[in-house]
C-alpha cells in the first residue's frame, strides 16, 4: 500500500517535472522564434509613450500589417544607443542634433520627420523669478537661474535634457548654479519632483498636459522658436546587424508617414488638447510651430 | 520557629494539585550541617534546589532563609547562589567571569580586579586566567563557579549535581573547595544521585521518595533515620 | 562583447583613479544607510529584547509582525513614505521629500523589522542559565541583560551586518523618496537603476563593482560571526 503510494508520488513529480520543463521550453523559444518573424522592436522617448500616443497608432497599425511592434520607451540618448547596439528595429526620437550624428555614423538610415509639438517651462504658481510673460527663453532661464529658484533638469540624456542643456548654453549660463537639481528621470518623475521642491522645469507640451490636472504648477513660459520640438523616425542601418527586422521596421516608419498614419498622429486628444502635429514631408518653420501651440 | 534555622519550609508542594511531585509540610535546617539531597531521577531534585534559590515559584506553600538577622523569602541574590548542574560559564575569560560577579558585587574596578586574582588562586585556575571559559573541562568549570559564587561571600550553596560526570580526581578536587567552603560558614546543601567524597562529606541527608521528604542524619558511619512525615 | 569589455575596463579605471563623480554617490551610500542604522539600532535591541525576555499582551502579535513587514517590497515603503513626505501629505510641512534624510527614514523603516527579528531570535537563543547565573551573583536587571547582549554578541553583530546590507542595497524606496538628484541624493543602486538609461555603463559597472564587492565583505563577515556564534551558543 505505502509502496503504490510512493510510486504515484514519483510518477506525478515526474509528469509535473516534465509539464515544468515543457513550459520552460516553450518560454524560452517563444520570444526568440517570434523575434525572427513578427515583432518590431521601437525604441522611443517616453514623451510619445506616457502620453498615449502609440497605445492609439500602434494598434491601427497592426491591425492592418502582419508585425506585432514592441515599444521600448526611454530617453533619446539610450534610444539612440539602443539602435546603435542593434537592440532595436528603428527608432523616434526628439533630438535633432543626435540624429543627424546618428546618421552621419552610419548607424541609421532614412531618416523622416514625423510630427512636432513644442516645449514650454513650467514652475511654481508664485513663480519666484519672475518668467511668466516673458518672450525669451534665454530671459527666462538667467532669471531661473539669478533667482536661487530650484531648476529641475532630467539629467537623463534624453531629447528634453538635450534641449535644455543647448539652451543653458544659448544663455551663457553653466548647468550646476546653486539651485540646479539634475535627477536622471523621465519627465514624468521629473515634473512631480519639480512640483514637491517647488522648482522650475523644461517639459515637452505632451507630458505636461498629460499630467498639469495633478501638478500644483503652472505654465509660465512659451512661444520661442527655440523651443520647438521635432520628432523623427530612423531606421536602425540593417547591413549592421543580420537580424534586424528591416523590412517591419520600414513598413512602420512608413505607415508613420502616410496618410493614414498621419492622421491618427493629428486626431490624437489628451483631455480634450492636441498633443502632436503632423508634419511628414513638410518644412515647418519652427517660429510657426511653437506659435501654432499658443492660442 | 527556631531562631537558629536558616531555613524554614512550610507546605511546601510543586506539580499539578490533584498529583504533586513532591510535598514537604515542614522542614528546617540549620545551615550547620551539609546536605545531601537524595533521590530517583525524576523525583524533583532539581525543583526543589531552583525553588529553594527562587528561580521557581512553588504551586503552594512557603520558603524562608534567615540571613543576617532577617527572614527572607527567595531569591535572595549574592546571598543564596544556586549552581546548575553544568554551570554557566559567561562568553568570556576565567578570569572575566570571575571579574564580572567581583563588578555585579559592587566592588570599584581595582578591587574587583584583585578579588578576582585571589579567587582565581583559590580554585587553583591561575594558568587559564586568559583561557575562554568555555574551552575549560567540567571539573574546571565547577572549580571556576564555585570560586565565582564564593566571591561573593554567599551564606548558602546549592549545588545540583555536582558530580555528575566528573572523574574520581576532579571530584577530590571539587571536594577540597566545598571542604574549605564549609569550613569557611559557607552552607551547603548538595543533590547527587550517586554517593562521593562530597557527599561522604553530609551529615545530614533529604531523600525524596514517593513524593515525600525523609530526613537523616548520618553519624560516622552509623545511620540513625528518622522520617519526618 | 568589446563594448562589455571596454565598459568593464572604464569602469575599473573609474574605481581606481578615484572619480571624485563616483565616489561621491558612494559616500551618499554609506551615509544614508549608516544614519539609518545608528537610529534603528537602539530602538531594535530594545524591541527584541522585550519580546524575548518579557511575557506580555500581543507579542506574538509584534513578532509576527516584524516578521511579516521583512517581506513588504522595498518600493512599497517608498511609496509609503512618499505619501506622508509629499507637499500634499500628512508630513509635508516638513520639508523631507527628495533629502538624504528621507531616504534614511526608508532605510530605518526597512532595517527595524529584519533587525527585530534576526535580533529575537538570537537573542530567544540564550541559554536560560545565564540570566539566572548573572541574577543570583548580584547583577541588576540593567547589568544582566548587557551582559546578555554580550553572550550574544555575535547574533547581534550578524544581524547588524545583515541589515546594513539590506538597506545599502535597496532602490525602490531611495529613488523614491530620493529622487536620485546628483550631488544630493544619488546613491549607488539609484545612479545604476537610472544612469545607465543614459547608456552610460562604464560608472553603472563601477558602482556594481563597490556594491558586489560590499556584499562579499558583508558575507564573509557573515559567515564568520555565525560560526562564532554558534559555537558560543553550543558550548
Amino acid at each position: 500500500m505505502a509502496e503504490g503510494k510512493n510510486t504515484m508520488t514519483v510518477r506525478l513529480s515526474c509528469r509535473m517535472r516534465a509539464m515544468g520543463g515543457a513550459t520552460l521550453l516553450a518560454l524560452l523559444a517563444l520570444p526568440a522564434l517570434a523575434a525572427e518573424e513578427e515583432i518590431v522592436r521601437l525604441a522611443t522617448t517616453t514623451s510619445t509613450y506616457n502620453s498615449g500616443l502609440l497605445d492609439e497608432l500602434l494598434p491601427e497599425f497592426e491591425a492592418d500589417h502582419p508585425y506585432r511592434v514592441q515599444v521600448i520607451a526611454v530617453g533619446t540618448g539610450k534610444a539612440l544607443r539602443m539602435g546603435r547596439d542593434g537592440d532595436a528595429d528603428l527608432v523616434m526620437t526628439h533630438a535633432p542634433a543626435a540624429e543627424q550624428a546618428f546618421v552621419d555614423a552610419g548607424h541609421g538610415i532614412e531618416p523622416k520627420g514625423v510630427m512636432y509639438n513644442d516645449f514650454v517651462i513650467v514652475g511654481p504658481e508664485d513663480d519666484p523669478a519672475a518668467i511668466q510673460g516673458l518672450v525669451g527663453v534665454t530671459e527666462a532661464f538667467a532669471r531661473i537661474a539669478d533667482s536661487g529658484a530650484l531648476f529641475i533638469s532630467r539629467g537623463d540624456d534624453s531629447g528634453t535634457h538635450k534641449k535644455e542643456l543647448a539652451l543653458w548654453e544659448t544663455t551663457g549660463v553653466e548647468p550646476g548654479f546653486d539651485g540646479y537639481r539634475s535627477v536622471g528621470q523621465g519627465m514624468g518623475k521629473t515634473l512631480q519632483m519639480a512640483n514637491e521642491l517647488e522648482g522650475y522645469t523644461l517639459t515637452d507640451r505632451g507630458t505636461w498636459l498629460a499630467m498639469q490636472d495633478k501638478l500644483d504648477l503652472s505654465l509660465l513660459m512659451q512661444g520661442d522658436e527655440r523651443l520647438f520640438n521635432p520628432y523623427q523616425v530612423i531606421l536602425v542601418n540593417p547591413e549592421r546587424y543580420d537580424d534586424l527586422n528591416a523590412e517591419g521596421a520600414r513598413a512602420l516608419a512608413e505607415w508613420l508617414v502616410s496618410e493614414e498614419g498621419q492622421q491618427a498622429i493629428d486626431a490624437f486628444r489628451l483631455n480634450g488638447e492636441r498633443l502632436f502635429h503632423a508634419s511628414a514631408g513638410e518644412r515647418v518653420s519652427p517660429k510657426q510651430a511653437v506659435s501654432g501651440n499658443n492660442p | 520557629m527556631n531562631d537558629t534555622n536558616m531555613l524554614e519550609i512550610t507546605g511546601l508542594s510543586h506539580g499539578f494539585a490533584a498529583r504533586p511531585l513532591w510535598t514537604i509540610d515542614q522542614l528546617q535546617w540549620s545551615g550547620q550541617d551539609m546536605v545531601h539531597l537524595r533521590g530517583d531521577n525524576g523525583s524533583g531534585k532539581t525543583t526543589l534546589l531552583r525553588i529553594l534559590a527562587g528561580l521557581d515559584m512553588p504551586s503552594q506553600g512557603r520558603v524562608r532563609w534567615r540571613l543576617e538577622q532577617a527572614w527572607l523569602a527567595p531569591p535572595c541574590p549574592g546571598r543564596v547562589i544556586y549552581l546548575h548542574q553544568s554551570p554557566y560559564m559567561f562568553d568570556t575569560s576565567v578570569f572575566d567571569n570571575l571579574g564580572l560577579a567581583a563588578r555585579w558585587h559592587g566592588l570599584a574596578r581595582s578591587d574587583a580586579q584583585q578579588q578576582a586574582r585571589r579567587m582565581l588562586a583559590w580554585c587553583g585556575l591561575e594558568k587559564q586566567g586568559r583561557q575562554r571559559a568555555r574551552s575549560l573541562s567540567g571539573g574546571e568549570r565547577l572549580r571556576l563557579a564555585l570560586a565565582r559564587a564564593w566571591l561573593l561571600k554567599p551564606r548558602v550553596l546549592l549545588l545540583d549535581e555536582p558530580t555528575a560526570n566528573l572523574d574520581a580526581l576532579a571530584i577530590a578536587e571539587v571536594d577540597a573547595l566545598v571542604a574549605d567552603l564549609s569550613r569557611l560558614g559557607c552552607a551547603v546543601l548538595l543533590s547527587a544521585h550517586h554517593t562521593s567524597l562530597l557527599t561522604d562529606r553530609c551529615r545530614r541527608r533529604w531523600q525524596l521518595v514517593d513524593g515525600i521528604l525523609q530526613e537523616s542524619v548520618l553519624v560516622a558511619s552509623r545511620e540513625s533515620e528518622r522520617v519526618l512525615r | 562583447m568589446p563594448e562589455l569589455l571596454e565598459s568593464t575596463r572604464m569602469a575599473l579605471l573609474l574605481l581606481i583613479t578615484l572619480d571624485p563623480d563616483l565616489w561621491e554617490i558612494i559616500g551618499v551610500s554609506f551615509r544614508v544607510s549608516l544614519i539609518a542604522m545608528l537610529f534603528a539600532i537602539p530602538p531594535a535591541l530594545l524591541i527584541a529584547l522585550a519580546l524575548a525576555r518579557l511575557d506580555f499582551p500581543g507579542r506574538w502579535l509584534l513578532i509576527s509582525l516584524a516578521n511579516t513587514l521583512m517581506a513588504v517590497p522595498t518600493v512599497v515603503v517608498g511609496l509609503i513614505l512618499f505619501m506622508l513626505l509629499s507637499r500634499s501629505g500628512p508630513l509635508g510641512e516638513w520639508r523631507l521629500l527628495f533629502t538624504q534624510p528621507a531616504m534614511a527614514i526608508g532605510q530605518w523603516l526597512l532595517a527595524m523589522p529584519l533587525l527585530v527579528a534576526m535580533l529575537h531570535s538570537t537573542l530567544q537563543g540564550i541559554d536560560q542559565r545565564a540570566w539566572e547565573t548573572a541574577r543570583l551573583h548580584g547583577a541588576g536587571r540593567g547589568a544582566a541583560l548587557w551582559r546578555l547582549l554580550g553572550e550574544a554578541r555575535f547574533g547581534v553583530l550578524a544581524a547588524i551586518v545583515a541589515s546594513f546590507g539590506r538597506i545599502i542595497a535597496e532602490v525602490g524606496s531611495a529613488v523614491m523618496v530620493g529622487g536620485n538628484i546628483e550631488h544630493f541624493t544619488r546613491n549607488i543602486t539609484t545612479a545604476i537603476a537610472l544612469e545607465t538609461l543614459k547608456g552610460e555603463y562604464a560608472q553603472g559597472i563601477a558602482l556594481g563593482t563597490v556594491l558586489l564587492l560590499l556584499a562579499l565583505i558583508l558575507n564573509l563577515l557573515l559567515g564568520m560571526l555565525r560560526g562564532r556564534g554558534q559555537q558560543s551558543l553550543s558550548s
